[in-house]
């Protein structure tokens, strides 16, 4: 790394204000209130977030298998149908809103993780496959570090599901199993909560966030989706000193190059590149 | 909008499916058991067809007496609703007991209605758990264990089981003995078991025969 060419972090432009060194604080206490919210205080869980009786919202993807599992029966179909578009529809216009935010700000998985991930590196632990890269890392061209791996993940979720005649994935989602190991209460050590969250966790070690990054088929549907968002993204400052450090590639839980990147759709709003560029040339453009 | 996919990443992806698609392929090594399920299960391969496991049916429940099947139960059965506490059926059946029964009982005489709970099956969003009657209502068959049973051991029991039944499908001969056309599986009869005092219930819920 040319160290000696870096201004120290948050130099002389962009010094850093209140707001801009709280953000990850502001993100843990989001992080934490959904975690309550889903795993306590709401009715339902992540897949079914219930809003008083009889009104539900659920998760597109799952009743998505359940409707290729093949129920055959029309009148299941007709009450599933229903599920599906109201909650294609909420989905649709959250993302539309805020894109994936969901995924930074509010998954249990995601905040588990970002635990996980935040403890190995208090332990100064440098993630496998981090290791020996400078420039960030280019996901593009391998083939297990690779963001495409989470569509294949949804397509093998939903033909398994008409393979198998069960909605499949929602059985090993980890979201879901997060969901259910507290709804079930002390229940949460055996059977499958044992191997699902240990192994996602496990990921951690080779890349932070690497479920995230690669395989959830969840953020894999959002990211189809959050082609629709228009909103709050980071945009690079034409005026002041930035050069092509790749510090933001380093550190983007997505391994977006904020300098080049041009879609932004696989972007959480996770604001970190806002946050650490030490050139404070990434600003967020909310419109 | 454009979609450049390289070709590595659609190895990856391929790779992925295949993976993830293996894996499915092992639903049946694990064999699935017969589990209790809660309220408006009709039909146990529907059911697995249609339940989205999303847990809500055991949020909803206002005696928490829905817990998720395990990786034991098998791979089929993951995150599925099984009752594994008692189902109180009617409203008012909390916590149940003999009182808790005649009292119900007496009220329901007096103003000709018993109204049901089933929070579960109003919640469900994927039609898996459907609108039952109670006549219609079976989600297990209650059985007597005689070696643990306090009235075939030793005689001496109040039968609390008899006398909570808000079906009255247990009646008392040599011991208690459940009515199986009348018995739903709601599991008040094992909440309340003596023998629970000492050690396991003597009277449990079998899942139907399917």
């Amino acid at each position: 790394m040319q160290a000696e060419n870096l201004p120290k972090p948050h130099g002389n432009s962009g010094r850093p204000h209140g707001l801009r060194t709280r953000i990850r604080t502001v993100r843990w206490v989001s992080q934490l209130v959904f975690l309550a919210l889903f795993l306590i205080l709401v009715t339902g869980t992540v897949c079914t977030v219930m809003l008083g009786r009889g009104i539900a919202i659920t998760e597109p993807f799952g009743v998505l298998q359940a409707i290729v599992a093949g129920s055959t029966s029309s009148q299941s179909l007709s009450v599933m149908t229903g599920t599906l578009v109201i909650g294609v529809i909420v989905f649709v216009a959250v993302v539309v809103l805020v894109g994936r935010a969901f995924c930074a700000w509010a998954c249990p998985v995601g905040t588990t993780i970002d635990a996980i991930d935040t403890a190995l590196q208090r332990l100064k632990f440098k993630p496998l496959l981090a290791r020996g890269q400078r420039n960030g890392n280019d996901s593009s061209s391998s083939l297990l570090r690779n963001g495409m791996n989470k569509y294949g993940v949804m397509a093998a979720g939903l033909t398994g599901s008409a393979l198998v005649k069960f909605p499949v994935w929602c059985a090993f989602c980890p979201v879901g199993t997060l969901c259910r190991g507290a709804v079930a209460g002390a229940e949460l050590s055996i059977g499958a909560e044992i191997l699902v969250i240990p192994a996602v966790g496990a990921m951690s070690l080779g890349e932070k966030r690497f479920w995230c990054r690669y395989l959830c088929p969840v953020g894999g549907a959002l990211t189809i989706l959050s082609r629709l968002n228009p909103f709050i993204k980071p945009r690079i400052r034409q005026d002041g000193p930035h050069k092509d450090c790749g510090v933001c590639k380093t550190i983007c839980p997505e391994g977006i190059d904020v300098c080049s990147e041009k879609s932004f759709a696989r972007c959480t709003k996770c604001l970190d590149c806002y946050a650490k560029c030490p050139f404070g040339a990434v600003r967020i453009g909310v419109l | 909008m454009r979609l450049k996919v390289s070709r590595r990443q659609f190895l990856g992806m391929t790779a992925s499916f295949a993976a993830v698609t293996g894996l499915i392929g092992l639903a049946d090594v694990v064999p699935n058991r017969s589990l209790v399920r809660p309220p408006g299960v009709i039909g146990e391969d529907r059911f697995l067809e249609s339940c989205i496991r999303c847990g809500a049916c055991a949020d909803a429940c206002p005696v928490r007496g829905i817990g998720m099947a395990h990786l034991t139960d098998g791979l089929r059965n993951v995150g599925t609703p099984v009752l594994t506490g008692y189902c109180m059926v009617f409203r008012g059946l909390d916590n149940p007991g003999p009182a808790k029964t005649s009292a119900w009982r007496n009220n329901a005489l007096a103003h000709g209605q018993q109204e049901t709970c089933f929070d579960c099956i109003s919640v469900c969003p994927s039609d898996a758990l459907r609108p039952v009657s109670v006549n219609q209502l079976r989600m297990g068959t209650a059985v007597v264990k005689k070696d643990r049973c306090l009235w075939y051991l030793h005689g001496v029991c109040g039968a609390p089981c008899a006398r909570t039944c808000p079906f009255d499908a247990i009646s008392i001969t040599t011991g208690p003995v459940v009515d199986e056309t009348k018995c739903v599986g709601c599991g008040q009869c094992d909440y309340v078991c003596l023998a629970r005092t000492i050690g396991p219930t003597a009277i449990t819920v079998e899942p139907k025969q399917t």
